[in-house]
């Protein structure tokens, strides 16, 4: 019996801990058809760590949709292209910060707000915008798993599914489909 | 003693210059530049690399990002660069020593190059450049790296001058 | 061991005196120096900063031969320890109590042939330590055939920030106020034939100049 309990507290503590993956869960949209080779930027641009792990976190989160033929990454002044950026908002304040003398084990709570914007862009002319906010009470410790990332899930759902709505990107034909799926190399090169 | 020590140490740590499978591309001077490109890379790390050294090349006069229009030349490239770095326990031994000692660091990189124009594949190109590096404290091997897809470019921008040469039998170079 | 002391003493200034001297705005990489008695191709032109906004800082605008890595630049600096000749200080703008811009004429020598007019960069040092600079991310390509023995103009170069990070050259012409400044560097140099290079590539890094009054065009200082 008393085996029993103590495997079934560390089955459960392991399963608390297993929840605290913070990497993003795949988005619940999942596309059809896809859209005609066109660029995408995430903002922010730079070359810190944080910056290049958010933009790789986002971009695959966004690529695993499956609504992408053929992705460029930059800003492109011809064809469709599209930014994906955070403006700031607002998140855990200074006493969170301060919740660290506990360890962070003490439930501080603070209210978020976590903004989302897609522009969509043809020809370096904005075509539209697309924006998104959620708002909230969370709570800095170390047990509770941040909410952005679950907030930035949401949102990107719901752009890539305006995005299809909207219909203002075309999709790939499936000639233009086949073009782009290379097959056995064809020409010289190969080194 | 720790003479000799040092000089095979130095001897060995200056090994360590990378090699590159693909030679580096001899691109002929003094011809006319190509018509622009407009390409897009497939690649979230090299894209504007890659499009640089398209540039650097000095073969199209200009080397567009983004959607071709109708009439313009097209090129899409899936550049797959992959780092293949040393296991974790090498690199566990390497950060006891400082990063004194050298680990493996190679980038595997497979291009396609897809020549389109209104839609319809004119040529497709592959190229592959496996680049060996063995990077130290002192040596990450950050130009190899930029040297591996920089002779892609440049290969990718030779072959285009030729076939582009080889349409215009009559011409007479300088 | 007083009299080595008195010697360093005697010769820190000295040494602290002549590194504050200005510097060449012209840098251009060995394989691309024309050899002595050799063929020569010169570029001339002006850089710097417009006014006193963000863009009053080191700069440059690079060039490279066509097809290889080997490049020239032309820069501008207002540092204490680098800086280059302050030729040109006028305000630019209706605003008579506007702080003057500055710009430096440089004279390139080149071997002839093929160039390419293809990036920028702007650097700045923060107040703690830090560095920033600025350069094209995806670069443009502005090409030049440069003949022996003749010399042209590129235009003067004179950047500007839109807020802190948008920052672009504005590009005009004043070959015959460039001219002067240039031949006073370079006493034999050819006569100056103009450019006229098409900048539309290198939109929106560089565009052409924005017509404004030039009003209280200060004396050029050596």
């Amino acid at each position: 019996m008393n085996n029993l309990f103590k495997v079934g507290l560390s089955v459960v503590g392991l399963l608390l801990l297993g929840g605290c993956n913070p990497s993003m869960k795949p988005l619940g949209y999942h596309a059809e058809k896809t859209y005609v080779p066109m660029s995408l930027m995430v903002v922010p641009n730079g070359y810190s760590r944080f910056d290049v792990q958010q933009r790789d976190e986002l971009t695959t989160a966004v690529r695993s949709s499956g609504a992408f033929s053929f992705v460029d990454h930059g800003f492109a002044r011809k064809g469709y292209g599209l930014v994906i950026s955070q403006p700031p908002g607002k998140g855990a304040g200074v006493l969170v910060a301060l919740n660290a003398l506990t360890l962070l084990t003490f439930p501080m709570p603070y209210s978020y707000v976590h903004n989302l914007t897609g522009k969509l862009y043809k020809d370096g002319e904005l075509l539209r915008t697309f924006t998104y906010k959620r708002e909230g009470m969370s709570v800095g410790a170390w047990y509770v798993p941040p909410p952005i990332t679950e907030n930035q899930r949401q949102m990107l759902t719901e752009l890539m599914r305006d995005l299809e709505a909207s219909t203002l990107i075309p999709h790939v034909s499936d000639k233009g489909q086949a073009a782009l799926v290379s097959p056995e190399s064809q020409v010289s090169g190969v080194e | 003693m720790k003479k000799t020590l040092l000089l095979t140490a130095s001897l060995l740590l200056g090994g360590c210059a990378g090699t590159q499978t693909l030679p580096d591309p001899q691109i002929q001077v003094g011809h006319d530049y190509l018509p622009p490109i407009t390409v897009m890379v497939d690649s979230l790390e090299h894209s504007y690399e890659l499009r640089n050294y398209l540039r650097e090349s000095g073969v199209f006069s200009k080397v567009d990002n983004g959607a071709a229009g109708e009439g313009e030349t097209q090129v899409m490239v899936k550049l797959d660069a992959q780092r293949k770095l040393a296991p974790t326990p090498l690199l566990l031994l390497s950060c006891a020593t400082l990063f004194l000692l050298p680990l493996q660091n190679d980038l595997d990189t497979k291009a396609e190059f897809t020549v389109m124009r209104d839609g319809k594949v004119l040529n497709r190109y592959h190229y592959e450049n496996y680049m060996t590096k063995y990077s130290w404290l002192f040596d990450l091997g950050i130009p190899e790296r930029q040297e591996n897809i920089r002779r892609v470019a440049r290969a990718f921008a030779r072959d285009m001058q030729a076939a582009n040469l080889a349409n215009k039998p009559l011409e007479a170079k300088q | 061991m007083p009299v080595v002391l008195r010697a360093f003493a005697r010769l820190l200034p000295l040494a602290l005196l002549t590194a504050c001297a200005a510097q060449s705005p012209v840098l251009v990489s060995d394989p691309l120096q024309p050899a002595a008695g050799g063929p020569v191709a010169y570029l001339v032109g002006s850089i710097g900063p417009l006014g006193r906004d963000n863009a009053y800082t080191n700069q440059r605008i690079l060039l490279r031969q066509r097809g290889s890595q080997y490049g020239a630049a032309a820069w501008w600096g207002h540092a204490e320890v680098a800086h280059t000749p302050k030729d040109i200080e006028e305000v630019h703008g209706s605003n008579k109590k506007a702080l003057p811009g500055e710009a430096s004429v440089f004279v390139m020598p080149l071997k002839p042939g093929d160039y390419e007019f293809y990036d920028f960069q702007f650097f700045w040092s923060g107040y703690n330590g830090g560095y920033r600079s600025l350069q094209a991310r995806e670069q443009f390509l502005v090409p030049m055939h440069l003949e022996a023995g003749k010399a042209y103009y590129m235009g003067e170069f004179r950047s500007s920030c839109l807020g802190v990070s948008a920052c672009l050259f504005f590009h005009g012409g004043k070959q015959t106020r460039d001219e002067v400044i240039a031949r006073r560097y370079t006493p034999g140099l050819p006569p100056l034939l103009p450019l006229n290079l098409n900048m539309a590539p290198a939109f929106p890094f560089v565009m052409p100049m924005p017509a404004a009054d030039v009003v209280n065009n200060k004396e050029p200082k050596q």
